[in-house]
């Protein structure tokens, strides 16, 4: 209907008004309409999240509005949501008033905070097209922008100045005259920029700084190298997460960085026969040394990231002692990192990590039993001899085990899922997403049932004999709450685990993973 | 969308200044809006600098809803788009005259225009013939600006008896005080009877004010030069309380 032809011109040089006026001729008079600075931030977690499902989350603020932000979430060039009005730039998906922008966030970010991946500086003069009478016929646009990197260091800003010829209903002829005169300054069509090409013109490359799910892996290779390479990749991966625990950006960064040794570590001992005993043996303790100093510091994260669900579990009267409790732990955590953040920055530590790159680095010397054996062999046995581990295990389990051996079991079931995780690039990926779908089931069972009970030994650890009554008393209330929630979880176990160990299940492992004679 | 008519059998009474502010406010709170200058005289378009058509096209204003898009006029307000005058409009009780369906046609061309726009506004010329019998029925609110003078009171009067006469829906009328004078005894004693007389009266009113006189120098509605006037405010709660009754 009012389809009018709009022209956006990318122009070689800013011109100025006079300028303007001059190539436009006498006709008609340009009168300056106002002049706007945004600056617009591309946001993303430190891991990705929402390039990773497709997705931008941009934030753009007016310099002169500078507590009316706005967010807007944008799939292929189109907005899905947004959110107007933010007195700040978000940073936790909760920092978005609830709708579905929030939703969308809690969805992509969990409790990762939003960082600046780049940022655009644009500086929009509108100036209005008007004849004798002074009625406006078309206005033009002059925008520059100034692209700049929040990441990496030595990235210079990238600059370009477009026109924009926006024409008024009912004065297309003039707009087109307009145009005409001004056709001398395009440089060519100009186009919005995307986000592929601003990280490009950026020179980031999330690719690059992700470790490739599933690590790529020869079938064919060496066990040994092939874990080392691993290994290596794993430590790298770790080490990116320090200087946002160093700066505390937010909970998660600790969280990878643990996820990832601790991956490292498991693997090393999975599959120790491919390193010489000794050897292994010090790269495990050392790696060991590395997530300890991290304990402390995690365990309040994780308490004090229950902050709304332990609040939803109790009474009014009880609050105000919750409250109490997580100002405390507040206070002591603030401790705890400044104590890891001199850790992590140590000569120590640092050279711990050379330590263990360069001895990874080495070459393969295949002395130990498993070292020279294709790594496809290893995988497929290693995955089965687990899986029939946790059947067995979990057939002697009854509803009167000692929990002992459920949590035994729990860790069997890890086990598993790092080798089905490490070895995913060997096989078919439908069959790798369907068997961890149906360990991840049985796991999350045995996971509520162990964060349970850790979760009660670590609020009855908080309890001395100086403890605050109000205090003692919430935590004697959530104790007994999430005793309840263990047995729900503990009275599911046998099920999850018969569905596990079905023999539906089993013979689908067996045909995946049992030694094939023409494999070897 | 709806219909909005600014109507008054009498001339200088305020419509084309309630037209020109109204559909200003209307368009600034978010609607799409299309101003609608019937009468040939050109003064909403005046006031919004839009030069009228080149060629004569009132013979076909009835005929289909194209040809009104193309003559639509952006004006230099966000949101706001303007037909201006011309004065062939002059002979639109004669061009309805010689049309079938002569009421509804207006309504017909107007619902042409419903996937572009959430209001129409009309500045109607003083008269009471077949264009304004087209207006009628095309209104969904007939807003007349009455100035409190024992004249108006009487003209009022006499288009309530029309509607009553003619079939047309009373409730379509909204009526406001219009060019009012605080000072003056007689305005206030007015105001007061023909209240009691018609509840329907809107509470906004607009006083008597050289600002709005003073559109005619700015060429613009009363916001843009005098923002912050009594006049400016006046406009501004007589659309809130139009807008409310839409
Ligand atoms: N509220 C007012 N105060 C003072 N002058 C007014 C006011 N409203 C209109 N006028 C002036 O009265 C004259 C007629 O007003 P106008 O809006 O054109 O009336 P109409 O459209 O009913 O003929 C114009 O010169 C206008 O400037
Ligand atoms: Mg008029």
């Amino acid at each position: 209907m009012n389809n009018v032809k709009e022209y956006c011109w990318l122009i070689s040089q800013q011109p100025g008004k006079k300028r303007l006026q001059t190539l436009i001729g006498p006709a008609l008079r340009l009168t300056e309409e106002g002049r706007w600075e945004t600056s617009i931030h591309l946001l993303d977690d430190f891991d990705w999240h929402i390039y990773r499902s497709g997705q931008s989350l941009i934030h753009s603020v007016a310099d002169d509005a500078p507590d009316q932000g706005r967010c807007v979430l944008i799939k292929s060039d189109k907005p899905v949501c947004e959110q107007d009005n933010l007195s700040i730039q978000p940073v936790f998906w909760h920092d978005v008033p609830s709708g579905k922008l929030q939703q969308s966030l809690k969805k992509l970010l969990g409790y990762s905070g939003l960082i600046r991946v780049l940022q655009i500086d644009e500086q929009r003069t509108v100036l209005a097209c008007r004849d004798e009478e002074q009625k406006i016929l078309l206005r033009l646009e002059v925008i520059k922008q100034t692209v700049s990197s929040h990441l990496g260091t030595d990235t210079t800003p990238y600059d370009r100045v477009l026109l924009r010829i926006l024409p008024l209903r009912g004065y297309h002829k003039e707009a087109t005259q307009v145009a005409e005169s001004l056709r001398r300054l395009r440089h060519k069509e100009a186009e919005s920029l995307n986000t592929g090409e601003l990280l490009a013109l950026c020179k980031i490359d999330p690719e690059a700084e992700l470790l490739p799910n599933p690590l790529p892996l020869d079938p064919q290779e060496h066990t040994e190298s092939a874990l080392r390479a691993a290994t290596r990749l794993l430590l790298k991966q770790a080490r990116r997460y320090e200087a946002g625990i160093i700066a505390d950006t937010d909970t998660e960064y600790l969280h990878q960085y643990r996820v990832n040794v601790r991956r490292a570590r498991s693997l090393l001992s999975l599959l120790k026969q491919a390193l010489p005993d000794q050897e292994g043996r010090e790269l495990r303790q050392r790696l060991a040394n590395m997530v300890r100093p991290t304990n402390a510091l995690r365990d309040m994260d994780v308490f004090l990231l229950q902050r709304s669900f332990y609040g939803g579990l109790l009474p009014q009267p009880f609050q105000s002692g919750l409250e109490m409790l997580f100002r405390e732990t507040e206070q002591q955590r603030q401790q705890v990192q400044q104590e890891l953040a001199v850790y992590l920055v140590s000569e120590d530590y640092q050279h711990d990590c050379l330590w263990l790159d360069a001895q990874l680095k080495k070459p393969a010397d295949f002395a130990a039993p498993l070292a020279p054996v294709p790594l496809h062999q290893v995988a497929s046995s290693k995955i089965f001899k687990t899986y029939k581990r946790i059947c067995k295990l979990g057939s002697a389990i009854t509803e009167t085990t000692p929990d002992e051996q459920v949590h035994d079991l729990r860790l069997d079931c890890k086990k598993l899922r790092y080798l089905l995780d490490f070895f995913a690039a060997l096989y078919p990926q439908e069959q790798i997403s369907r068997h961890t779908k149906a360990l991840k089931v049985l796991q999350t069972i045995l996971g509520d049932f162990n964060d349970y009970a850790v979760q009660q030994e670590s609020l009855l650890g908080q309890v001395t004999a100086q403890t605050p009554p109000d205090q003692a008393a919430a935590i004697h209330g959530l104790v007994a709450l999430l005793y309840q929630k263990q047995l729900v979880a503990r009275s599911q176990v046998m099920q999850a685990l018969e569905t596990f160990a079905s023999d539906a299940l089993r013979a689908d492992f067996k045909a995946a993973y049992s030694p094939r004679k023409d494999r070897k | 969308m709806k219909v909005l008519a600014i109507y008054s059998m009498k001339g200088g009474v305020g419509k084309t200044a309630a037209s020109v502010n109204l559909a200003y406010w209307a368009a600034a709170s978010g609607l799409k809006t299309l101003l609608i200058d019937l009468d040939p005289q050109g003064a909403s378009s005046f006031y919004f600098r839009v030069k009228p058509a080149k060629k004569d096209w009132g013979q076909r204003f009835f005929k289909t809803y194209e040809n009104l898009l193309k003559q639509i006029r952006a004006s230099d307000y966000e949101n706001l788009d303007i037909i201006p005058a011309h004065l062939s409009f002059r002979n639109f009780d004669v061009v309805l005259h010689n049309l079938q369906k002569r009421n509804k046609r207006l309504k017909k061309v107007l619902q042409g225009m419903r996937k572009e726009y959430d209001l129409i506004v009309l500045d109607c010329p003083p008269s009471l013939g077949n264009l304004s019998e087209a207006v009628f029925t095309a209104a969904d609110h007939l807003l007349v600006p009455v100035i409190p003078t024992t004249l108006s009171e009487r003209t009022f009067n006499q288009l309530l008896a029309f509607f009553a006469r003619e079939g047309y829906s009373q409730e379509k009328i909204l009526a406001f005080f219009s060019m009012v004078q605080s000072q003056k005894n007689m305005h206030k004693g007015i105001q007061d009877t023909m209240r009691q007389a018609w509840p329907d009266f809107l509470t906004s009113s607009i006083p008597f004010s050289v600002d709005v006189e003073n559109m005619g120098e700015y060429r613009a509605p009363v916001d843009q030069f005098a923002h912050n006037k009594p006049a400016n405010a006046a406009y501004q709660s007589l659309w809130q309380e139009v807008h409310r009754r839409l």
